[in-house]
């Protein structure tokens, strides 16, 4: 990777070959340019040292660094979490069109347990049961999920419009979104999910002789090429304008496949308004982590090449993190994780979280029932869970995947140093980049000032 | 001791620039100096001009 890191308490600086160091204050989430003199002042550091790391105070440009580092800008917010359940994903189905070859929901999209559809009649209470607690002027989101979930499109088209209806009555701001394999994207399932304005995720490895290789249909034909048709069918409903939910494109890069840099130019071709470059959460070789991260430099570089900050915000891995630098928030929890998310399966069982379908430690009720107790060991942010205190990228990372660091170690609070790893390179690309958007606005700026003084 | 080169140049947000520019006005006197000094950030000023901080 072409960074060099460097750290003194709170502040960290990055070093990219050809540009002026840059650092951010990991409490504050400021960034500034730093000198060269301030620079080589710092001690140096790697990509998996997350303990505190301080300079010797003796020079002025160290005195001048120490006061930053000390310094807490009121400006800077803590990412706000209302109190309840507000969030779900709903397994509509627990079977799946495809065969992926890293299908991590049992292999097969079943997780063990294939159920052909969700009962209506079980989710509506259970629906029930969790708006009724929202306060009026709140909001519920719903993640349709499976399995594929368009396998059962009139259970979205149902259960959609009650949830339309309750949260009216409640004053209460419905939102909805999908994660499908874009396959069965037919004109009627189309208009069903036009009538929620549903948000919709499709997962795509790639172009066709990629994506077909790793995510095969079960029927034999190109998954690929019905995906295609599908979204041009939902392109053309957004040019009508009867249509203007948010499309994504999300990959999964692991052993089967890493081609990020050929997933990002397909993607590129294609009418969406996001990416997102997943790093596959079974796999646990080190070489791999580390092509992921040199993949994501060069596709980072693509996008802002292309067009700046807007581009690479397309891209959802630096988003996030973008959004939290340029609003200084602070983030304490990766996901809302017994917070105010939960998972619901084709069973109508809650578990903390999409991967746990399945595991009995992390079933938190069923139906109309909630296990405050269990739900009660989440209360701790992520961050505090994790062990994070010293991390430099704690409050864009939020404590990391509680998933997969408890997949990779066995252990809770035990976090796996390669998802660090990653996510510390991701931050530094934001910042980087952050960097040289803020300077370009800066020459904008100049630049305007001096045309109008003319 | 005064540095002469500029060792650390702080690049918000034109929204947080709005933000501190509302709350120093908030808080009369204190918020005019800041304000300027946040002017000569946005600017790009020279040699000798410190970001607030």
């Amino acid at each position: 990777m072409g960074f060099e890191i460097r750290r003194h308490n709170q502040i960290i600086a990055f070093k990219n070959a050809g540009f002026e160091p840059v650092a951010l204050h990991a409490h504050n989430l400021e960034v500034a340019e730093i000198s060269e003199e301030l620079w080589r002042w710092m001690p140096k550091v790697n990509w998996s040292q997350s303990g505190q790391v301080a300079g010797v105070m003796n020079s002025p440009v160290g005195l001048e660094l120490e006061a930053w580092n000390q310094e807490l800008d009121p400006l800077t917010e803590d990412q706000f979490t209302p109190p309840g359940i507000r969030r779900i994903t709903l397994n509509m189905t627990q079977i799946c069109n495809l065969h992926c070859n890293y299908c991590a929901a049992g292999g097969d999209g079943s997780y063990g347990d294939p159920i052909t559809r969700i009962s209506i009649e079980r989710t509506i209470p259970q629906l029930r049961f969790l708006i009724d607690k929202i306060p009026e002027g709140g909001a519920f989101h719903i993640t349709f999920l499976g399995g594929e979930p368009l396998l059962y499109p009139q259970g979205i088209a149902l259960i959609g419009s009650y949830v339309q209806e309750k949260c009216k009555q409640g004053k209460i701001t419905p939102s909805f979104s999908i994660t499908t394999n874009g396959t069965l994207l037919s004109e009627e399932n189309v208009r069903i999910l036009e009538n929620l304005q549903c948000n919709i995720t499709i997962s795509v490895d790639g172009p066709g002789e990629i994506n077909d290789r790793v995510r095969p249909q079960k029927n034999g034909e190109s998954g690929t090429l019905s995906l295609l048709e599908g979204l041009e069918s939902l392109a053309a409903r957004r040019k009508s304008g009867a249509f203007w939910g948010r499309i994504g494109l999300h990959g999964v890069f692991s052993e089967e496949n890493m081609e990020i840099k050929k997933a990002y130019e397909f993607y590129s071709s294609l009418p969406v308004d996001s990416f997102e470059f997943t790093y596959g959460v079974t796999s646990s070789d080190p070489e791999l982590s580390y092509q992921y991260m040199a993949q994501m430099e060069e596709v980072a570089a693509l996008a802002f090449a292309k067009g700046r900050a807007q581009e690479l915000c397309r891209i959802g891995n630096f988003a996030g993190f973008y959004a939290a630098l340029e609003n200084q928030i602070r983030i304490s929890n990766h996901c809302g994780i017994g917070k105010n998310f939960l998972m619901i399966d084709s069973r109508n069982r809650f578990f903390t979280c999409p991967w746990e379908v399945g595991n009995n430690e992390e079933m938190v009720g069923q139906d109309t029932f909630l296990d405050k107790n269990k739900l009660d060991d989440y209360k701790e942010s992520l961050i505090e869970r994790n062990h994070c205190h010293s991390c430099w990228a704690r409050f864009l990372c939020g404590g990391g995947c509680n998933y997969i660091h408890k997949a990779k170690t066995k252990l809770r609070g035990q976090k796996d140093t390669h998802f660090c790893e990653r996510t510390r390179h991701l931050v530094a690309l934001t910042v980087h980049y952050f960097r040289l958007q803020k300077q370009h606005e800066t020459r904008e700026e100049k630049y305007e000032e001096h045309t109008n003084s003319n | 001791m005064k540095n002469t080169q500029i060792q650390i140049k702080k690049m918000r947000s034109a929204k947080k620039q709005l933000d501190l520019k509302e709350r120093n006005e908030k808080q009369g006197q204190q918020g005019v100096a800041s304000e300027k000094a946040d002017v000569k950030m946005a600017l790009n000023l020279g040699p000798g001009c410190l970001p607030i901080r």
